[in-house]
């Protein structure tokens, strides 16, 4: 019994070792970048953990997270081909693949809108039409894309502010509506002191208008002639954002390292509210084992808003646009 | 001895007292002492909670009063350009940088038109200068990746038309640090030309937050209208944290809502833990006036209640040294109320022991005890006096029994001179005797004491009565034997009643008696021969009907009861007894008639007696016959 415990123990080092040692002593690691759409925070803490636990690694990959911020369009740095993959929404996606960037869906992570517009309950705004002519800060390129599709709708006209990173013009009520992502802004303003019953939100996914956000992107030909590594990257990926919602103080530290070594104004607790949304935005509907799926209805939906407000002269076809990196072969 | 089966006490009086009265007095004083320091130390707090308080709204003043300094050089210009507008860059540059020399308090200094309005052609005009480590610095804000009308310095109080202090961010592509930003727009005809701004740097406010006077401990710190940190004890709060985020993040509702009260420009004291220290403080929080941020002092608990811990050391001081004063006045006291009582407890213990003449001296009069000491003594007064008066009526009881003994010796000496009828019947009837005369058969004898006369002359008077007594005792019992009753003793001379059922028996009573007490008296004579002249003793006896009985006489000196027989019977026997001569023994007729056959008689014939009218036979008696 003894002598087979220590073989087990011994044969169980060795595939360790092997496993550890295999990709380095053959150097075959291959380096591939991503393209964050923002700054290092939980709204990543997948592929932070999936680096972290040597998901990557294990799939062959040396991959180099590179974050966002402003100024930096991931479309256009993948377009450039400067990085291998970028996080985009898929209505961004949509019109730069229309603008004859060859750019595919690898996965689509985020399955529900998390866009909303956020009010004061003391500005007599209870619904969206009462924002006619008033000033509402808006988000430029695809951010706004949702919110002029409503309003056209409805037929209102809104004092349109651009609108930056802060919800400081909001706060100090220099704009009578913002827009909010319901894991980021919307907890910023709890987090200024804010109650939750002193807004009202207006949820786009409520309105028709849901609008798949992050997704990972590569070029068409990278697709094409390095399909393994595109399928490698989005799964390994993937575990690594299934093992973020199971183990999510572990996934909070590997967001906090980045958060504290890039020196960001951000907290523990407002990571933490954003992990959790995360999880319920990137399970709608699909739950853990389809995460990545883009769904047809969702596409068509995207691709009818956009050549309704005119931002694509017609629809996206899914055959060129959606390549499953997410399925597993 | 435990009366009534009470349990005894276990403690004495003395200990009991103090005992009592120290821990009423101590109660007291405790609950005086409680409610004093409970007030005394709400008071300390109150007052340290105000001090406080004056010292965050006091420091919220300075720091306003500060940040006025770097706002008001912004505003001015701002109103200065609203007037003169900017003629070219040049002039920007070097308005601001003057006016950035002449206040070091600002960091920086930036004035940024609207898009398009300084030409059509140049959306963005802007310059900026800075105290850069290498001295004052002057840049053009715009570039690729610094938008500054997006920027919320510009874009806020644009959008506001009025001024703004900005939340805490890193200026990064510009001033290179963290700092917050007054931006005063310029406003001409409602519509905004642009805005200058004043930078602070929050390392230097931050420094001057904690230049602060702060109580010993405590630190002070700044947070925004947003809740943010713009200087803390941590540094690492400024930028991350809100007083939001934390309640968040530690999960205490209760620091949220403190925070709802600071960024709504309230002020207060509160206590609470500190969430950067852990330990429980007091924070006092003011509005900073003109800027909308929130001021707050901590100082520890501790520092707070020092005052209150040094009251409580006083009064704790206090109350014990008065606690023991008040243990040894309560010592004395008990001592002088237990001394007397002690004293008097002695006393009445050697009262008890029988020692009346005892008395408790040395207790002061005019107290209760004073009048329980007088009162003792006057019992023990009382008491001796009684148990005096006991010994007096004792003294008497046993006289009194002395003299019952004695009388009771006389009773039984001198019943034996109470006549056997007059006993007879009185054992009869002993509480009314009838004693009534009574026609009764008798035989009387008289005896006499020949030549008493003559011999009272030769004999003193005492002598005489020893005779008479030496005699007459010599013959008593002889008397009663015979059943006889001395009724009269009349100096030298007896009259002696002999009673009995059957005639003859009393006659022969009589007669034997007579013989007996000639016999007693010659013996009598024998023994007294030398001595004294012999004595004779004559005897006379009759026997008949008599009237036999008490007779009264009433006198002066009172009643006197005679048992006598009286008649003709008895008169006769005198008589007859004073005819007898040198001891013989005369008998008359009818008790001759009755003894005739026992006894020798010898008639010396008819005989004439005194009131007698016939002259009676009287005889001799010579000796009991020879049987």
């Amino acid at each position: 019994m003894r002598l087979l415990g220590k073989l087990k123990y011994a044969s169980a080092m060795l595939v360790v070792c092997a496993l550890l040692l295999a990709p380095a002593t053959a150097g075959a690691l291959t380096k591939v970048s991503l393209q964050l759409q923002w700054v290092h925070q939980a709204q990543f803490a997948g592929f932070y953990l999936a680096q972290d636990l040597g998901l990557y690694r294990q799939a062959g990959l040396e991959v180099e997270i590179r974050p966002g911020g402003p100024g930096i369009d991931p479309l256009s740095e993948l377009a450039t081909l400067r990085c291998d993959f970028a996080m985009s929404w898929l209505s961004e996606a949509l019109v730069m693949r229309s603008k004859g960037v060859d750019l595919v869906n690898l996965a689509q992570l985020i399955q529900r809108s998390a866009l909303m517009l956020v009010v004061f309950n003391d500005r007599g705004i209870s619904q969206i039409k009462d924002l006619d002519g008033r000033k509402v800060g808006l988000w430029r390129r695809q951010f706004a894309v949702p919110p002029r599709a409503l309003f056209a709708k409805l037929g209102i006209r809104v004092d349109e502010v651009s609108q930056n990173v802060s919800m400081a013009p909001f706060l100090q009520r220099a704009v009578e509506a913002a827009t909010a992502m319901f894991y980021n802004e919307y907890h910023q303003l709890y987090q200024a002191g804010v109650d939750r019953d002193e807004i009202t939100v207006f949820d786009f996914a409520e309105h028709g208008l849901n609008f798949p956000e992050d997704g990972v992107y590569t070029m068409e030909d990278t697709w094409r002639e390095r399909r393994q590594v595109c399928q490698a990257f989005v799964q390994a990926s993937l575990e690594g954002w299934r093992r973020a919602f199971i183990d999510q103080e572990r996934a909070l530290a590997s967001v906090m390292k980045r958060v504290n070594e890039a020196n960001l104004a951000s907290n523990l607790a407002h990571q933490r509210w954003m992990l959790k949304s995360m999880q319920q935005l990137y399970t709608h509907r699909v739950g853990t084992a389809l995460m990545g799926q883009l769904s047809p209805y969702d596409l068509r939906q995207v691709n009818r808003v956009l050549v309704e407000q005119g931002f694509i002269p017609e629809p996206i076809e899914a055959k060129d646009f959606v390549a499953e990196a997410w399925r597993q072969p | 001895m435990t009366s009534e089966g009470l349990k005894p006490r276990w403690l004495r009086l003395r200990a009991r007292f103090v005992i009592f009265v120290l821990s009423g007095v101590a109660l007291v004083a405790t609950a005086m002492a409680v409610v004093s320091h409970q007030e005394a130390s709400q008071a300390l707090l109150d007052s340290s909670q105000e001090h406080l308080l004056a010292l965050a709204n006091s420091q919220a003043s300075e720091l306003a009063r500060r940040l006025e300094k770097v706002s008001a050089p912004a505003r001015d210009l701002a109103v200065t350009l609203e007037v003169v507008g900017v003629a070219s860059e040049t002039m920007a540059n070097q308005l601001i940088s003057q006016s950035l020399v002449a206040n070091p308090r600002v960091y920086g200094m930036a004035l940024a038109l609207a898009p398009y309005s300084f030409s059509p052609d140049q959306r963005a005009f802007s310059s900026y200068a800075f105290r850069s480590p290498q001295g004052l610095k002057i840049m053009d804000l715009n570039s690729p990746v610094y938008d500054y009308p997006s920027q919320n310095w510009y874009l806020v109080p644009a959008l506001l038309g009025r001024p703004v202090w900005s939340e805490p961010y890193y200026d990064e592509g510009a001033g290179n640090i963290l700092m917050t930003t007054y931006s005063a727009p310029m406003v001409k005809d409602g519509k905004v030309l642009g805005v200058i701004t004043a930078d602070v740097d929050l390392g230097n406010l931050g420094r001057e937050v904690r230049s602060l006077t702060v109580t010993q401990g405590g630190y002070a710190f700044l947070i925004t209208r947003q809740g943010n940190f713009l200087a803390s004890p941590k540094d690492e709060l400024v930028m991350r944290q809100s007083i939001f985020s934390l309640a968040e993040e530690l999960n205490r509702p209760g620091l949220r809502q403190l925070g709802r009260r600071m960024v709504r420009g309230a002020s207060g004291v509160i206590r609470l833990n500190d969430p950067l220290t852990k330990k429980d403080v007091w924070l006092a929080y003011a509005p900073v006036k003109g800027v909308g941020w929130s001021f707050g002092v901590v100082a520890p608990e501790e520092a707070v209640l020092a005052p209150v811990a040094d009251l409580t050391r006083h009064q704790l001081y206090f109350a014990l040294s008065g606690l023991t004063i008040m243990g040894i006045v309560v010592l004395l006291m008990v001592v002088g109320l237990t001394k007397p009582v002690k004293m008097l407890t002695s006393g009445a213990k050697r009262l008890a022991s029988g020692d009346l003449l005892t008395r408790v001296t040395g207790i002061r009069p005019g107290d209760e005890v004073g009048e329980l000491a007088h009162t003792f003594n006057t019992m023990a007064t009382d008491l001796h006096a009684h148990v005096e008066e006991l010994k007096r009526k004792k003294q008497q009881l046993e006289d009194s029994l002395h003299r019952i003994v004695l009388l009771e010796n006389i009773e039984t000496t001198l019943s034996k001179f109470v006549p056997a009828s007059v006993k007879a019947r009185i054992d009869e009837a002993p509480e009314a005797p009838d004693l009534n005369k009574r026609e009764t058969d008798v035989s009387v004898l008289f005896l006499d004491v020949a030549g008493y006369t003559k011999m009272s002359e030769q004999v003193t008077g005492e002598d005489m009565n020893f005779l008479i007594e030496r005699y007459f005792s010599s013959f008593l019992d002889d008397i009663y034997q015979n059943h006889g009753d001395i009724n009269e003793t009349a100096g030298d001379g007896l009259m002696i009643i002999f009673q009995d059922d059957d005639p003859v028996q009393h006659a022969v009573n009589a007669v034997n008696t007579a013989l007996a007490v000639g016999r007693k008296v010659a013996k009598v004579n024998q023994e007294l021969a030398g001595r004294f002249q012999p004595v004779s003793i004559n005897i006379g006896v009759n026997s008949g009907t008599a009237l036999v009985g008490s007779s009264r006489f009433e006198g002066l000196a009172g009643t006197r009861w005679t048992f006598t027989a009286s008649g003709s019977v008895t008169n006769n026997a005198a008589r007859i007894g004073a005819l007898a001569t040198e001891g013989r023994i005369y008998i008359g007729p009818e008790t001759a008639k009755r003894v005739g056959d026992r006894f020798d008689l010898e008639s010396i014939g008819p005989q004439r007696l005194k009131n007698v009218a016939e002259a009676i036979e009287v005889f001799q008696v010579l000796g009991a016959k020879e049987a």
